[in-house]
């Protein structure tokens, strides 16, 4: 078993009697990335700040290697990196500049580690620059860049794919399978864009309304989702609709969808053979995690 | 806490704010330098007549007709004024001559223009005024000022033989009491001339004459002071009555030492946190209104917040670099005033020592010039702080920089209000509002507070109770925020 990095227990947090975390509890082990998934609302950011200090903890704990944020908050923080909603940076400075003033405040950070950092996320040409002027993947970078600077073993993205284009997202999965497989990095990442969690992560977990639905490994979320799914491409869907009844849906003239256990799959097409039916291709419907998420939280709604 | 006050630096000093100010700060010193250079020529002088006056003299006469006996008076009047005008354009403007033939000639002339139309003058009185006037007229060719001061002294010592006499002879204490005001009015104008012949100061503008007639004026406001019980004037009362003693002494130190201290360097620079406060006040709380509220409002607060230091290091570190920006802010005004006034107008005054009043020990004091100036900073300092501490919790508070910059402002112009209206209502809670307390000038050399009682051990920890105050309120509201959405 790898080492815990962050452990949030049973999280509670209400604004004004309004609950909006209603006990989350989640892990994070060395060289995970986390996809923490759930509809706009449904507490992701906020269970973030909660993790991170910004916002008081109404009941439950968070514990980050080994010391409790609320107890022990300058030792607990110390070997975190975060980008919260946006990468929050000094316009007015160059990105070099905003590099300095956080490794200021860690110590052992070099020059010679800002340079690195630097390369590694890939801003060496406009480094001097200042931040104003860069585009808004480029602020993704260098918020990378920040969050990154003093080595930390805990990294938590709020959003990071914001912004960037598919190179840039591509970079990034690059850089965050790395840190996590060479430096031992647990990761927290919480997106809307699922598609690119799918590729990003070992696990997700869902929230919805402010309760975890589900903690998983990303494969076991998927298969659950898809157990039982086939597409059936054939001549006249709408005739096979009627034979096979009530477990098929019509997706359009040529495509079947049925829902049944794969022995059952046989007996299905001998059924369609006899009716004169011509069968195609028969392939199993894995979905993605997109909908995957949406199953599980069903749907979009804030309340 | 040494990175962060490093870091705050950092972010204040890459940013145009602080030197848009200083700029500004320092452009008004320098245009406030250069007014003064060029009004430097009218500050002593005279004013009597100027340039459309001669003119208008001369229209006025057509209109008036000196045999009509309403006419008359005018008809005199702008004919002296005709004759004096162009009498004194022989002389500089600013010369003793221009004075002389304003204060003293004039009436001469009245008498003799007047002869001429009027039978109410008579033959005598003519001859006589005539004779004055020739006599003046040679003395003012030959340059010769003390001819006036002597006659001067002639009268005013024959009137106080008078005086004399009749305090002698007077029994009734109203009527001695007017005659021993006279006597000291006397007393007074004897002495100013006595000092003009010993320390040879003509009429002419200058420092010294001017040091006399501010001498001569609160001496005269001082005879009001003589039939009252000091301990009796409300505070207000007092303060005037000690400027009034204050302005007689130092001018006598002047005119008896012989200080001509004209300079306007060295006046601007004596007087340097009456001309600039309101540039080290918005220095002091724009920085300090900005530097938490510019956070919340970029979001970069989370970027600080998630960093191994507590928030109320993080709090301190800022409010540490506040106090620092603003004492920056007064050395930078203090050493540019120095150095601007200096090329601009001239170095030499700010040899001389400050010259104040101790009314502790009733003497007049030298001091150096640059201590005594820093002196005064240090004593004004608590308006400083406390204004930017206000800036400061504001910031904390409503996270908002208008509001923070706002209301210090508004606070610093209303204050001298507040204490107004305290001191005309005799509101005496007043004396625990820091407004009354924070100048700390008004206990220099003996001097006494904006209202009895107070004192200065009281006022430094009023100023320090409202400070801890301010700082407990923004730590607190620091402490205990939830970092919402930005």
């Amino acid at each position: 078993m790898q080492n815990i990095i962050l452990k949030c227990e049973n999280l509670h947090k209400s604004f004004r009697k309004k609950e909006i975390l209603k006990g989350v509890s989640l892990e994070i082990h060395e060289g995970d990335i986390l996809g923490f998934i759930g509809p706009n609302g449904a507490g992701k950011t906020t269970t973030i700040k909660l993790i991170l200090g910004l916002q008081k903890i109404n009941s439950g704990n968070v514990v980050i290697n080994g010391y409790n944020i609320k107890s022990h908050f300058e030792k607990a923080i110390a070997k975190v990196g975060a980008i919260i909603e946006n990468p929050d940076l000094y316009m007015y400075m160059s990105g070099f500049d905003n590099l300095r003033l956080i490794a200021n405040l860690y110590p052992h950070v070099t020059t010679t580690r800002i340079n690195e950092v630097i390369k590694l996320v890939g801003l060496e040409k406009r480094i001097n620059d200042k931040v104003s002027k860069y585009s808004l993947g480029m602020r993704q970078r260098l918020g990378v860049a920040q969050a990154i600077l003093h080595k930390p073993n805990l990294l938590i993205l709020d959003e990071p794919t914001n912004g960037l284009d598919p190179e840039g997202i591509k970079d990034l999965r690059k850089l965050l399978i790395k840190l996590s497989s060479e430096e031992h990095m647990g990761i927290l990442i919480s997106s809307h864009n699922l598609a690119e969690l799918e590729s990003f992560c070992n696990r997700v977990c869902i929230i919805k309304n402010g309760a975890i639905v589900e903690t998983s490994d990303l494969d076991t979320v998927k298969k659950e989702a898809s157990e039982g799914n086939f597409v059936i491409e054939l001549d006249d869907a709408k005739r096979a609709r009627l034979i096979v009844g009530d477990i098929s849906n019509l997706q359009d003239n040529t495509h079947l969808q049925v829902h049944v256990n794969k022995e059952n799959i046989p007996f299905i097409i001998k059924k369609l053979v006899l009716q004169d039916l011509k069968i195609y291709l028969i392939t199993e419907d894995i979905i993605s995690l997109e909908d995957a998420f949406l199953k599980k939280t069903g749907g979009n709604v804030i309340d | 806490m040494i990175n962060l006050i490093r870091n705050e630096f950092k972010k204040i000093f890459k940013k145009k704010t602080i030197y848009i100010l200083l700029i500004i700060t320092i452009g008004y010193i320098i245009l406030s330098n250069i007014m003064t250079k060029i009004t430097n020529d009218y500050q002593n002088s005279f004013y009597f007549y100027g340039d459309g006056d001669l003119e208008y003299y001369e229209a006025r006469l057509k209109d008036l007709d000196p045999n009509n006996i309403s006419d008359l008076s005018d008809y005199v009047d702008c004919k002296k004024n005709i004759e004096l005008i162009n009498l004194a354009e022989h002389y500089d403007e600013n010369s003793w001559q221009v004075y002389i033939i304003y204060s003293n000639i004039h009436a001469f002339l009245n008498t003799i223009i007047e002869h001429e139309y009027s039978n109410e003058i008579t033959d005598e009185a003519y001859e006589e005024a005539k004779k004055s006037y020739d006599e003046a007229i040679k003395k003012l060719n030959e340059n010769d000022w003390k001819y006036f001061v002597e006659k001067d002294l002639e009268t005013i010592n024959s009137s106080l033989n008078q005086q004399y006499e009749l305090k002698n002879s007077t029994k009734d204490s109203k009527e001695l009491e007017q005659i021993n005001q006279t006597i000291y009015s006397l007393e007074v104008e004897k002495r100013i001339n006595e000092w003009r012949l010993e320390k040879n100061i003509d009429y002419g503008a200058s420092f010294l004459n001017s040091a006399i007639n501010e001498y001569s004026n609160s001496m005269t406001m001082l005879a009001d002071y003589t039939s009252k019980n000091i301990n009796e004037l409300d505070s207000q009362e007092l303060q005037e009555y000690r400027s009034f003693i204050e302005s007689a002494n130092i001018n006598k130190y002047y005119i008896e030492n012989n200080l001509s201290l004209d300079s306007n360097s060295r006046n601007i620079f004596l007087n340097l946190f009456g001309n600039y406060e309101v540039f080290i006040i918005l220095i002091g709380i724009v920085i300090a209104g900005s530097i938490v509220s510019e956070e919340f409002n970029r979001g970069t607060i989370k970027l600080l917040l998630v960093k191994p230091y507590n928030r109320l290091k993080i709090l301190m570190s800022k409010f540490i670099v506040c106090i620092l920006i603003l004492l920056l802010s007064i050395g930078v005004i203090y050493f540019s005033q120095l150095l601007i006034g200096g090329l601009i107008n001239g170095f030499d005054g700010l040899a001389s020592p400050a010259i104040v009043y101790d009314f502790n020990a009733n003497i007049v004091k030298e001091i150096n010039i640059f201590g005594y100036v820093a002196l005064l900073g240090i004593c004004k300092l608590p308006i400083y702080i406390l204004l930017t501490t206000l800036a400061f919790t504001c910031s904390t508070l409503f996270t908002n920089t208008a509001i923070s910059v706002a209301v210090p402002f508004l606070g610093y112009i209303a204050s001298s209000i507040i204490n107004q209206f305290a001191i005309v209502y005799n509101l005496r809670w007043i004396i625990y509002f820091v407004t009354p307390n924070w100048d700390l000038s008004y206990y220099l050399f003996g001097g006494v507070p904006l209202f009895k009682g107070l004192t200065l051990a009281f006022s430094i920890i009023i100023c320090i109770i409202y400070l801890i105050l301010l700082l407990t309120i923004s730590s607190i509201v620091f402490k205990k925020r939830d970092i919402k959405n930005i």
